[in-house]
């Protein structure tokens, strides 16, 4: 792939990747960042094994899960304890719900949930991924995914109505 | 609280990533990496590695080596067969044998 190509589709990509990441880090914007500079320099040196059966991006994020997942592997670090950002547990109820806290309030919310679960709720509704492409990114199959969007879903609007949600 | 409620507290929380030198130390790091694999092209060693092959096989087949490895398997089995099978040669030569498969077995894997 020319050079030049390949600045387009980090130009196209690195906004939502990194969203996905940081969120799915818990608000660690270092290692987010890192695990995506990864991800992009993985399809750069491999883009002859894309195959073209899907975006891109659906691809570049397939790489980008993957990677995150082979750093929890590396850290040994239990998946809920990694995606658990604990400065947020001492914050009152008032706090969580300032305006300067609002991604402290997702990334609780998201913290009740376990990593496959927050990765296909993410994908679904985060970052307006169909389920089909869920699907390739995680690599499970649509029933799988279905589920775990439920459960999550199921997870988050209990946890919602617990902290009293309202907008 | 219905799928509605959960899209737009999703929607709320979504943020806009600023860029802050992202692209640039991507596109910097890029400059210094190697140029991508191409698909269907081959490196200088796997190049290497088909030829010495190729041309193997076809000296094994040029010069009867099928042969030559089937007439050398009877006679080793007679000759095992023929009371020499705890002989100090055919220990000797079974144990360089495996300690041969193993390493080139032991460096297949670790490649």
């Amino acid at each position: 792939m020319a050079k030049p190509g390949f600045e387009q589709l980090v130009k196209e990509n690195q906004e939502p990747l990194r969203r996905f990441l940081l969120n799915l880090c818990g608000g660690d914007s270092s290692l987010s960042d890192d695990i995506a500079q990864e991800a992009f320099l993985k399809a750069y040196l491999n883009f002859s094994s894309f195959k073209g059966d899907a975006k891109f991006s659906t691809w570049l994020f397939r790489i980008a899960c993957n990677s995150f997942y082979d750093h929890l592997r590396k850290r040994q670090l239990p998946v809920e304890e990694m995606s658990r950002p604990g400065v947020i547990y001492s914050a009152s109820s008032e706090q969580i719900h300032s305006p300067g806290l609002r991604n402290q309030e997702l990334y609780l919310a998201l913290s009740q949930l376990k990593i496959e679960e927050k990765t296909a709720i993410l994908l679904f509704y985060m970052e307006d991924r169909t389920l089909k492409e869920i699907s390739k990114i995680t690599e499970m199959p649509e029933n799988t995914v279905k589920s775990h969007l439920f459960r999550a879903k199921s997870k988050m609007s209990d946890y919602l109505k617990r902290i009293g949600y309202e907008r | 609280m219905n799928d509605e409620q959960i899209k737009k507290f999703f929607g709320e929380h979504k943020e806009s990533i600023e860029d802050r030198g992202f692209e640039a130390r991507l596109l910097e790091t890029v400059k210094y990496l190697p140029k991508p694999k191409r698909a269907g092209s081959f490196s200088l060693r796997d190049r290497i590695v088909a030829i010495s092959a190729m041309t193997g096989v076809l000296l094994f087949v040029l010069f009867g080596g099928a042969d030559a490895l089937v007439s050398g398997i009877f006679t080793t089995l007679s000759a095992v067969t023929i009371k020499q099978l705890f002989s100090p040669e055919i220990i000797a030569t079974a144990l360089f044998l495996f300690v041969l498969l193993f390493g080139i077995g032991r460096a297949a894997y670790s490649d």
